[in-house]
């Protein structure tokens, strides 16, 4: 019985005999007909909505017509990719303890439905409540909300990472790639309201690097925005997934299709790099320095060197999400159940505390600022007391 | 991605409101029961699961025109049915986990009800019921809808390690409660 098969063949009757003892209950013809009394409404809606966003696509493609020639990237050609690197022995873990005393106010709910800590400006906190549509600007100590900005979320589609760039704060909404226009909104760094959004064909993955911020902006195509004027400045052909990151001068993205890593040069818009690594998942990249990405490797995480490809550092704690405090130490949420400190150099498990269902985590200043989706609350952690134990 | 075969012609031009209302009522005759069974799982309740599908197709409808795979279209809706369902549970709140365990076991007693009686059915609807909502969004795509890893990943919008990982979470906490009764 406790063997996985014998469990997921009961899980699967249990599902399907409650499907079959649900489905007389079900009103399919009652319910088309409330779909279609809804439709004329529908209509509407999308007509004004559709004529904004086929005259910012047309401004998309004259200005890369007018302008800038659109770079086209090379697929690599017959570049051959390096291999996987050799990882070094998993880093030493520890067993999680109880939370120092103070470090934590368990609070009640404070509003969110889905909550997503993503940015800290000026010491105001940004949450982006996902599937409810909604930016919250926040004290990162008090949690005592500043403002609150609705923007139109539809069913199915999900924000990505709030990402400030100089004066404005953006937020790419991915949708199914079966799908045409979506948006990368804007907000005011220092209010928090809405600006105009950028009509794109695909959004997700964005990165803010020295020589500009690029962000996807069509199926496996890279953009470079002005964020000021909210354009999209030139475009050339990557694989993205969910992410970017900047690292060793190039933009990197994944290529699942054929388990790549994939460095292209942002200024000519060709790819000069790529990495197979079969068996590695596409979890949000992170560039931990000038040439360090952290990336999900077989059962852990691993620093992988992009610029010699070796991996100097790696840990069998899996680590969802991760944010590195203003002493280099990265912080780390495993499992839902831990809290964990670990050496940015090593990736050895500095400290370990136990938690309940925190799925994000980010550091604002001396708080340790974590998100938690079963509730919908957000924490703030006391930094420093964390790091003392006591 | 399930439903993707449904025999609609793949086209670049802007659908007519005609072709569309027809192509979105075929795919709402054809997969509504399905989706409502899918979200009812995840909420608990038939009226909050039909009104999650409701505006699914919604959506739907709105986009279609900028569908440029009228075939997959149907993977779009199950994207919206899984995060609608799990953002209306998020929206609740306050459900208790009863609640659904309740919905599993009372909705049309008679059907396999001697069935679900059983000691270890009872206890892993009752896991079901307390799991994690992606958690519970995860199974219920794996062993209701079949859907592979990647199909889930789509689904969701996150990655396959994600998938894994709270499905193997899943089925040790499901394992966990099985062998506490045996």
């Amino acid at each position: 019985m406790s063997a996985p098969s014998d469990l997921e063949t009961q899980l699967r009757e249990l599902l399907n005999a409650h499907a079959d003892a649900l489905q007389p209950s079900i009103d399919t013809g009652g319910e088309l007909r409330k779909f279609k009394a809804r439709l004329p409404r529908e209509r509407r809606r999308r007509a004004a909505t559709l004529v904004a966003a086929a005259a910012a696509v047309i401004a998309i493609v004259a200005g890369v017509a007018t302008g800038i020639v659109a770079l086209t990237g090379s697929s690599g050609g017959d570049m051959s990719a390096a291999p996987a690197p050799l990882l070094p022995p998993p880093a030493p873990t520890m067993t999680p303890v109880a939370l120092p005393g103070g470090s934590f106010a368990p609070r009640e709910l404070n509003g969110f439905v889905t909550p997503s800590p993503d940015l800290v400006i000026n010491g105001v906190l940004w949450v982006d409540d996902l599937h409810d549509g909604r930016v919250v600007r926040m004290d990162p100590t008090t949690l005592h909300v500043l403002s609150s900005t609705n923007y139109e979320m539809q069913s199915g589609l999900l924000p990505g990472v709030l990402t400030q760039a100089g004066n404005v704060v953006l937020l790419p909404v991915s949708a199914p790639a079966v799908f045409g226009p979506t948006v990368i909104f804007r907000f005011d760094a220092r209010t928090g309201q809405e600006l105009p959004g950028i009509v794109v064909t695909a959004a997700g993955a964005i990165t803010v690097t020295p020589v500009g911020v690029f962000a996807t902006v069509a199926p496996n195509t890279v953009g470079l925005l002005d964020v000021a004027r909210g354009q999209v400045v030139r475009t050339f052909a990557m694989p993205v997934d969910r992410s970017l990151a900047f690292a060793d001068g190039l933009l990197w993205g994944w290529d699942l299709r054929r388990s790549l890593l994939v460095g292209v040069d942002p200024a000519r818009g060709t790819q000069v790099r790529e990495f197979s690594l079969p068996g590695y998942s596409d979890r949000l990249l992170t560039a931990l320095d000038s040439e360090t990405l952290l990336i999900d490797a077989p059962a852990g995480i691993a620093e992988l060197d992009v610029a010699t490809g070796q991996a100097p550092a790696y840990t069998n704690v899996e680590v969802l999400s991760d944010a590195t405090d203003s002493t280099g130490a990265l912080w780390g949420v495993v499992d839902g159940l831990a809290l964990v400190e670990l050496d940015p150099a090593t990736l050895r498990t500095l400290r370990s505390y136990s938690v309940k269902d925190v799925d994000l985590v980010l550091v604002a200043g001396n708080r340790l600022i974590a998100a938690d989706h079963v509730r919908g609350v957000v924490d703030s952690f006391d930094l420093a007391r964390l790091r003392s134990g006591k | 991605m399930i439903g993707g075969a449904l025999g609609m012609a793949e086209t670049d031009s802007v659908a007519t409101p005609l072709d569309r209302d027809a192509a979105v009522t075929e795919l709402f005759l054809t997969h509504h029961a399905r989706l409502v069974i899918v979200a009812q799982m995840i909420v608990g309740d038939l009226a909050t699961a039909e009104d999650v599908v409701q505006d699914a197709f919604a959506s739907l409808y709105r986009r279609w025109p900028w569908i440029r795979e009228k075939g997959a279209a149907i993977g779009y809706v199950h994207s919206s049915v899984a995060n609608g369902a799990r953002s209306r549970l998020r929206q609740r709140r306050r459900m208790r986990t009863t609640e659904f365990h309740d919905a599993l076991i009372d909705v049309a007693p008679g059907a396999d009800h001697a069935a679900l009686q059983h000691d270890a059915r009872r206890e892993l609807e009752a896991g079901l019921a307390e799991l994690p909502v992606r958690q519970r969004q995860v199974i219920v795509l794996r062993y209701y809808l079949d859907q592979s890893e990647a199909e889930i990943a789509a689904t969701l919008s996150i990655s396959k390690g994600s998938v894994k990982k709270h499905a193997s979470r899943a089925l040790a906490t499901l394992g966990t409660r099985l062998k506490e009764v045996q």
